[in-house]
């Protein structure tokens, strides 16, 4: 029985980096920008933040950047204060607001800070996951597995499963650039033609270049609050609250495809995570409720999943739910409006962060040429694993 | 009696034809093919497929294993201790590794037949293995050929082929000879060498095993013996003078190419697979003098036809496309270097579970799953398993080609397979069609090389088309 997290905590603050290949900018320098976004949307100083967490999945620097938190505390001086670092796959991010929220709901701090960063590109993109995958973890199980590829397999069963094709998939790569272009912040920015997405090359079959979320550094950061200080303490008229938030893990990490109960055809950890979310925020349908979705879109395939995962459509309909413009800006249930992972990139640990970020800024009329007219309750969503966990918020303006 | 009761043999998938040879070095038969391991395999997987061709996934109730090969992958440690682990041999096991002769594998099986005669052991497994080492562009690499034979060696009413006399000697011989950390196999002159090495030596081997049995030419229906290639085979024939029907019309050196100290058991195996009842068959093999060996098929001969062997490896062959690809499989093209994680202590610990295939069976939910966790991922019961081996054959559930990681192929294939009988495994493929990869597809597991990490050999098993 899970209890309910529904309006206690506020999101009065949000700041987002530019993602790129950010050659000029170290971790430390993402992380201030990142916070020091977010401290001055809040309003706050540093001196208001009370404790604060760090998501960071894989610390790739010069030495310690990244794996606790002082790496935190020293990027922003929060000495002496509590600074944890957290870590849980590619939900990172989206894990240290989890933290931060359950923190505040507690009763324990009234205001916190939640920053998740990676800087993946002081590598060659080679240097990092795929070298993760080929040369670390366990020296026999699942040895050849990448990243691209523990998703690819989803796909393959996926088109045998219901007929589907990389024309599905490239529908999602064509509408996340598209919105990507309207996005200043985005890694590509660049719209594409499903011609050029289905000529790309193959990464792991069915998976094209343009199926796969590039090597991007970033960090997002959000001030939380206890709700009620939100307008009391700091003045805030608008401002966003946690109807629902949860955490589902279904599956190991290397043994997911060992299991013989996983179909391959969605995330239980997805269903399970936001079932959690929808009863806390009395979400009963998602596609009618919701005004926009930020989604994990790792791979094209992801997001088709996810969409079936997230009850946004039924089994086998995801092709058809993107085929019919229902997830594109202007559609009934906006999916990904920032550009999404396909167009932003994937800093691990800024991701999830970054959806939280995204979808607050959506929520307070802030977004541009990519808002979602009117929005006032809107998902966000991290999967990692594949599928061993996944994290679901479901957010709401005041 | 002792002797025989069971053989398989395992040549390797890929070939080597003459015709890719001829277009980068200008010369080679065209028409030549030869087995070649692949870029995953090596003496100690080829053994395994070859032994477990002979006793059947549930391994053998052996007590004794000896190794023999030119080629092993560890010139100190143990090789057939790793074969043992993977062909799942009990662990009160004598093991040996015979080497430095290609006469080892006669060596092998004269060492098996001694121990089971004098009582110490009572079934003896015998490989013999192969990956032999030739120089790109030099005179052995269109005549060497990789290949594994195994033979179980046992007494009484199980025996297939009983072994009636033995016969060995031994002449300092320079004919061939390799230098450690050199790679390459030298050779003297040609025709000192076929003269005065293979075609006098085997007729002296020969001559001495008829004289110690008093058998004549005509009582022998079938004549194996060991030659680097056809014309010497056809030499020494020959000289030996049996009567033509003796030899094989084209002796496994013609067909296949030099297996080195697996060829004399290649070619009994093979033998031994067609044999009739009653039928004599005498194997010699080389190196420095030479062994022989009398055998005679016994009623029980038919019973060694089943077992997968030389016909059943021939029956699945593909051409390695372009000679790059053939230098990357011998680790000689542009391979990105990787340098994956390993650690002793992790697979000394989980040898049970990584070479052996144990799985566990939860006894509360009878959920079969590998690798197996402390606590059900079924059912969440902690520590009430049943050990159960996984099966070998499966079904794809699904599958990639995936290019990213460093591979001699350009792609690696990873499937995840139902096994019969239950569990899921998730693998790398192996000597795979890519276009032939479908859900749906059998499958069986096959031992190879995953990689060097941490400087020693790190063997698992992958997924092949069945």
């Amino acid at each position: 029985m899970t209890k309910n997290i529904s309006g206690k905590v506020a999101i009065i603050g949000a700041g987002i980096t530019k993602f790129g290949e950010l050659f000029e900018q170290s971790y430390n320098d993402l992380v201030v920008e990142a916070a020091f976004d977010a401290y001055q949307d809040a309003g706050v100083t540093g001196d208001d933040i009370e404790a604060a967490w760090l998501g960071t999945f894989l610390p790739l620097g010069w030495g310690f950047d990244g794996t606790g938190g002082p790496s935190l505390a020293e990027a922003l001086n929060l000495y002496p204060k509590p600074v944890s670092r957290v870590a849980n796959y590619c939900t990172t991010g989206m894990e240290a607001v989890r933290m931060a929220a359950m923190a505040v709901a507690s009763g324990l701090y009234d205001v916190v800070l939640a920053v998740g960063a990676e800087k993946m590109r002081e590598v060659p993109p080679r240097g990092s996951l795929v070298a993760q995958h080929v040369e670390k973890l366990h020296p026999l199980y699942a040895k050849g597995r990448t990243a691209p590829g523990s998703f690819a397999v989803l796909a393959t069963r996926y088109f045998h499963e219901y007929g589907a094709s990389k024309d599905d998939l490239a529908e999602v790569a064509v509408k996340n650039h598209y919105h990507g272009s309207l996005n200043p912040k985005a890694h590509f920015r660049k719209e594409i033609t499903k011609e050029q997405v289905l000529k790309a090359p193959m990464v792991t079959e069915p998976l094209g270049l343009f199926d796969c979320c590039p090597t991007t550094d970033g960090a997002a950061a959000v001030v939380l609050c206890r709700a009620d200080l939100a307008e009391k303490r700091f003045g805030k008229k608008d401002y966003v609250l946690i109807e629902g938030m949860g955490l589902s893990c279904a599956n190991g990490y290397l043994t997911t495809a060992f299991n013989p109960r996983f179909d391959f055809l969605g995330f239980e950890a997805t269903r399970e995570a936001a079932r959690q979310a929808y009863e806390q925020a009395g979400v009963t349908n998602p596609r009618e409720q919701l005004d926009l979705a930020e989604v994990h879109d790792c791979f094209t395939i992801t997001e088709l999943l996810n969409y079936e995962d997230l009850g946004f459509c039924g089994r086998g309909e995801a092709p058809a739910f993107v085929r019919g413009g229902s997830s594109r800006l202007g559609g009934e249930l906006p999916v990904n409006t920032s550009g999404g992972l396909k167009s932003c990139g994937h800093p691990i640990g800024a991701t999830g962060a970054r959806v939280v970020a995204h979808v607050t800024n959506q929520l307070l009329g802030r977004c541009g040429k990519h808002q979602v007219k009117g929005a006032k309750r809107a998902l966000g969503h991290t999967l990692g694993g594949p599928g061993a966990v996944s994290s679901v918020f479901v957010l709401a303006k005041n | 009696m002792a002797g025989i009761v069971s053989v398989g043999a395992y040549v390797p998938f890929y070939r080597l034809g003459g015709d890719t040879v001829r277009a980068v070095w200008g010369s080679g038969d065209p028409k030549a093919s030869r087995p070649v391991a692949a870029f995953d395999e090596d003496a100690i997987t080829l053994g395994v497929e070859a032994l477990l061709n002979a006793v059947g996934w549930e391994g053998a109730r052996a007590d004794a294993l000896f190794f023999a090969s030119t080629s092993f992958p560890y010139a100190e440690k143990s090789n057939a201790a790793v074969l043992a682990a993977a062909a799942d041999l009990p662990g009160t096991l004598y093991a040996a590794d015979l080497t430095g002769s290609l006469r080892a594998g006669t060596s092998a099986l004269l060492a098996a037949l001694d121990a089971v005669k004098a009582g110490s052991a009572r079934r003896a497994a015998v490989v013999a293995a192969e990956v032999r080492p030739a120089r790109p562009g030099g005179p052995d690499e269109l005549s060497f050929c990789d290949g594994a034979a195994a033979l179980v060696v046992g007494q009484g009413e199980e025996v297939a082929a009983e072994v009636e006399a033995v016969h060995s000697w031994t002449e300092d011989f320079i004919d061939r000879w390799r230098i450690p950390g050199e790679g390459e196999v030298l050779a003297g002159d040609a025709k000192f060498i076929q003269d005065y090495g293979y075609v006098r030596q085997t007729a002296a081997t020969v001559e001495g095993l008829l004289k110690k049995t008093g058998a004549t030419r005509e009582d022998i229906a079938r004549v194996l013996v060991y030659a680097p290639e056809g014309r010497t085979h056809a030499a020494i024939c020959q000289k030996l003078g049996f009567p033509p029907a003796a030899y094989p019309e084209r002796p496994l050196v013609s067909r296949l190419g030099d297996a080195g100290a697996a060829s004399p058991l290649l070619a009994l195996a093979e033998a031994l697979q067609a044999a009739e009842p009653g039928e004599h068959i005498l194997v010699a093999g080389h190196g420095s003098g030479g062994d022989a060996l009398l055998l005679r098929a016994t009623d029980k001969v038919h019973n060694l036809r089943a077992a997968r062997g030389v016909a059943w490896s021939l029956g699945r062959a593909r051409a390695i496309s372009h000679y790059g690809k053939w230098l990357r499989f011998r680790g000689m093209g542009p391979e990105e270097e990787i340098r994956p994680f390993s650690s002793p202590s992790i697979l000394w610990k989980e040898s049970r579970a990584n070479m052996r295939l144990r799985a566990g069976r939860c006894q509360q939910c009878g959920e079969i799953q590998f690798p197996r966790q402390r606590v059900c991922n079924g059912c969440g019961t902690k520590d009430r398993w049943e050990e159960r081996k996984l099966a070998r054959r499966g079904k794809v559930y699904t599958f990639t080609h995936d290019y990213l990681p460093p591979s001699p192929e350009g792609y690696v294939t990873m499937a995840t397979a139902d096994l019969e009988g239950g569990g899921r495994f998730y693998a790398q493929m192996a000597d795979a069609d890519k276009a032939a990869v479908k859900v749906g597809m059998e499958v069986e597991l096959t031992f190879r090389l995953l990689h060097r990490g941490d400087g020693y050999y790190n063997y698992f098993w992958k997924l092949r088309p069945a």
